[in-house]
């Protein structure tokens, strides 16, 4: 057996892991954004036992090509998940609370570079923009699964999990633009704003193309076939045009939910896909870092995460005046600082996209910033929601139901 | 087969489809016209999810010509090909091999699965027989067909005839070769159960082992005829054997394995079937046992020794609906038009006469075993196809014979085009006139009203 057809074997043993745990057990083990995998791929890569080789990695970059881009479609989808016009609005909301974050981190990163003033780097704004975009994301996920851990429910664990729907709006738009104005695409004789166009425009025809496949009737087997293809379609035709796969896929997402009649039903395919893909990529992420090609970025790294903490801190204290649940106004501190999937993938397509030393960069400050997350968020969400008095009484007096999640999220209910 | 529901589509539904696929295409064109030169590792996955959507929506489309899906994916994957419309190029559909190992497995294992031996029982006498004149008298009819147009093919016209008659040997276990995908693809879309649909899974199923037996032996008596001297050597039959009983062997344990994790785990069963697909095939590979018998031995075990045959047949199934249509449609982007273009009239001729004499040869079984109306009329049509074991064979040729392989691979090429296009068509012809497929569709609107 070759060292290709063994990594084969190691990923889909993951993806068996990472399906199995999207059941009943999903809220009990292992981290949301799958940072253990990360260190887990470090560990066998090239920079530590080199298990998993540099051409290993390359022949598997159309899985991970193909795979950041279904995380991405699987958050999109997510988007339209809240049924009520005060979702929505919170959704929104949200967003734009993950704009002022990118804009803060991304405000920091050039105060930083003017200080460092590295030689090697691209323009400031490229750097300062991606840094912005795996930096901002709440992954939605991540707060559903520390909700549900906690078995908490209330007006509040409802407002996170509403306001973090849409978290990767902004970033998604900004790594379509960093995508767009990087060199080697397809559309070079054309504007920038064509090229973010294009990005949306794929995303949003094919989505549309599929939900209208997806017809009135909704068949499984037949329904696995129009999804995977035309998500495989759009992302492949975007990522060889030099655009943003991930955007294209989120915009995807967006657009199949909001355009289908059957979008819970579609929500409900897909979720239990995304620990599966998560974790396999996750792998493959931490396996693909090249530590050794950054060696002038870690007081930037450093900045980028102080920065992230300070803009997370800050969005936690305004979270209670944006998005009032009563009376009492309880600030969520860096609860919504856990990152995911969503963060993972755009870090992979920069990381490709943007090359050394950049991109490898990129790729540790996620790595980084899923780490901290996933060390504060939950401890400091958990603390807000008990302060919010939504925390159940002990576990063996509440039935697995009662957690302040929502029917329509599906693969945290279970 | 699949449980999926029959649902009437309206032409508001066929509009959409076409538009759908103009889109599609559109979006592939689009692609490559602003980016003609792109890493193959980058294509690849447009590739995929291009021959996946138009598959599946060339075969909605043609579904109202009352075509099977498989010309559908044929088609689409021909349109796109390097050949034709040049929107896939040769690396990114060679890129694409990998999706063959799990669909030859895939096949295996569910036409093991849907072999239950009480119908077997049923039909061994029509089976064996019609398999043994097929294999014996096609075989010999095929040899002499072969030889009358030894003087208009290349690569034979200026050889003697012993040589020609070594070449003929081995064209004709070709010819009588069947093709388990295409019967598997049709009997999954159309869920046929009846006699036919019965003896064509039992006959493709069982000749596809006679056949890789058939061809390591016509090797051995072959070489001395094409490359002179006298017979060398009986290893190769020796391999043979250890092969087929260790494949049987493997087979075996690899049934009681997944009839073991089904009745314990039975879950994720799409991620086990997939590292069996591309993992343990490769393994197989590796320790010289024969992957498609060993599944085929797999899957009947499970069915037919344990209680899980059902269990393992749904995955399967979902599996193969959308593996069926990358398969197929990857075997479309392959076909070599302009070889087919340059070869026809040979190509056509040995075409048409393997399909007259299958057709007599089945007659002339069914006659002597008395099979019922069905089978004695369209028992044939199963077995026009060819696809991607004849096509596997003869690469085993050009490795043991490299200075004719190519040549003889090309003819090889040009008429499994042909079969490929022509078999499935007639076959699912045949379940419709017999109204096995009618009756899977009565099946369906039971299930709708019992539900309802």
């Amino acid at each position: 057996m070759n060292g290709s057809m063994g990594l084969l074997l190691g990923l889909l043993l993951v993806s068996y892991l990472g399906s199995s745990r999207s059941g009943r057990w999903s809220p009990r083990f292992g981290s949301p954004s799958a940072t253990e995998y990360v260190m887990l791929g470090l560990l066998l890569g090239p920079f530590a036992l080199g298990l998993i080789d540099r051409s290993g990695i390359s022949e598997f970059e159309p899985i991970l090509v193909a795979g950041a881009s279904w995380l991405a479609l699987v958050a999109g989808v997510g988007y339209g998940g809240s049924a009520t016009r005060h979702g929505l609005r919170f959704a929104v909301l949200g967003a734009l609370l993950t704009l002022i974050v990118a804009l803060g981190v991304g405000a920091a990163v050039l105060a930083t570079l003017d200080l460092l003033a590295p030689a090697d780097t691209a323009p400031g704004w490229v750097l300062a923009a991606a840094v912005a975009t795996v930096g901002s994301a709440t992954t939605h996920q991540g707060v559903r699964w520390t909700v549900a851990r906690s078995r908490a429910r209330g007006p509040l664990a409802a407002s996170v999990i509403d306001a973090t729907r849409a978290s990767p709006v902004a970033p998604a738009l900004v790594l379509a633009t960093i995508c767009a104005a990087a060199p080697g695409h397809g559309l070079i004789q054309t504007t920038l704003l064509v090229r973010v166009s294009a990005t949306v425009g794929i995303g949003a025809a094919l989505g549309a193309v599929a939900a209208l496949l997806l017809g009135r009737e909704f068949r499984r087997d037949e329904s696995w076939g129009i999804l995977l293809g035309s998500a495989l379609l759009g992302a492949g035709v975007a990522a060889r045009l030099g655009l943003s796969a991930v955007a294209a896929m989120f915009t995807f997402g967006i657009v199949l939910s909001a355009s289908s009649p059957h979008r819970a039903a579609i929500r409900t395919l897909v979720a239990p896909t995304d620990r599966a893909v998560l974790l396999p990529v996750a792998l493959l992420a931490g396996a693909s870092l090249k530590l050794a090609a950054i060696p002038n970025y870690w007081v930037l790294l450093l900045a980028a995460l102080g920065s992230r903490l300070f803009m997370d801190s800050f969005r936690g204290w305004v979270f209670p005046w944006l998005f009032p649940t009563g009376e009492q106004r309880t600030r969520l501190g860096l609860g919504l600082m856990s990152t995911g999937g969503f963060t993972l993938a755009a870090a992979l397509e920069l990381d490709s996209r943007l090359g050394d030393p950049m991109g490898p960069f990129l790729l540790l400050l996620a790595a980084a910033g899923n780490l901290v997350g996933e060390l504060l968020a939950p401890s400091a969400l958990r603390a807000a929601l008990e302060r919010a008095g939504e925390l159940a009484q002990p576990a063996s007096d509440a039935p697995a139901s009662s957690v302040g999640v929502r029917s329509s999220d599906p693969g945290v209910s279970a | 087969m699949s449980h999926s529901v029959r649902v009437d589509k309206t032409i508001g539904t066929r509009l959409i489809q076409a538009l759908s696929l103009g889109v599609v295409f559109g979006a592939l064109w689009a692609a490559q016209h602003w980016q003609p030169e792109a890493d193959t590792r980058l294509t690849l996955v447009a590739a995929l999810g291009f021959l996946l959507l138009a598959g599946t929506l060339s075969s909605e489309l043609l579904e109202t010509v009352r075509l099977p899906h498989l010309s559908g994916y044929l088609l689409a994957g021909m349109l796109a090909g390097p050949y034709i419309g040049h929107l896939l190029d040769h690396a990114t559909v060679n890129a694409l091999a990998p999706v063959n190992k799990l669909t030859l497995a895939l096949i295996a294992l569910a036409g093991g699965a849907e072999l239950r031996v009480a119908s077997l029982r049923s039909l061994l006498r029509s089976v064996s027989t019609a398999l043994v004149l097929q294999c014996v008298l096609g075989f010999f009819v095929m040899l002499a067909v072969f030889m009358g147009l030894t003087p208009w093919l290349q690569f034979t016209a200026n050889l003697e005839f012993g040589a020609a008659l070594g070449i003929g040997l081995l064209w004709s276990v070709l010819a009588v070769s069947r093709s388990p995908s295409a019967c598997m693809a049709i009997l999954s879309q159309t869920r046929a159960r009846g006699p036919v649909a019965e003896f064509a899974l039992a006959f493709v199923m069982s000749s596809d082992v006679v056949v890789v037996v058939m061809m390591a032996t016509v090797i051995v008596f072959a070489r001395p005829l094409i490359e002179g001297g006298g017979l060398r050597s009986l290893d190769d039959l020796n391999v043979l054997g250890r092969m087929i009983l260790g494949s049987i062997s493997v087979g075996t344990s690899l049934g009681l394995l997944l009839a073991a994790y089904l009745r314990l785990v039975g879950r994720n069963l799409l991620l086990v079937i997939l590292a069996l697909g591309f993992v343990v095939t490769d393994l197989m590979h590796y320790a010289q046992v024969d992957p498609t018998l060993a599944f085929l031995v797999a899957g009947f075990v499970v069915q037919n020794l344990t209680q899980q045959g059902e269990k393992l047949l749904e995955p399967v199934q979902s599996i193969s609906s959308i593996v069926f249509v990358v398969f197929f449609a990857t075997a479309g982007a392959h076909l070599d038009i302009p070889l087919l273009q340059s070869m026809w009239p040979v190509a056509l001729a040995l075409c048409a006469s393997r399909a007259i004499s299958t057709i007599l040869i089945a007659r002339l079984s069914s006659k002597v075993v008395r099979d019922p109306e069905s089978i004695r009329r369209w028992g044939w049509s199963s077995l026009v196809s060819q696809a991607g074991l004849t096509l596997g064979l003869s690469d085993v040729i050009v490795r043991a014979f490299p200075d004719f392989g190519s040549s003889f691979r090309s003819l090889v090429i040009a008429t499994v085009a042909i079969n490929e296009v022509v078999g499935p068509v007639c076959f699912k012809y045949a379940l419709d006139k017999t109204g096995e497929t009618l009756a899977s569709v009565e099946r369906d609107d039971q299930a709708v009203e019992g539900a309802s």
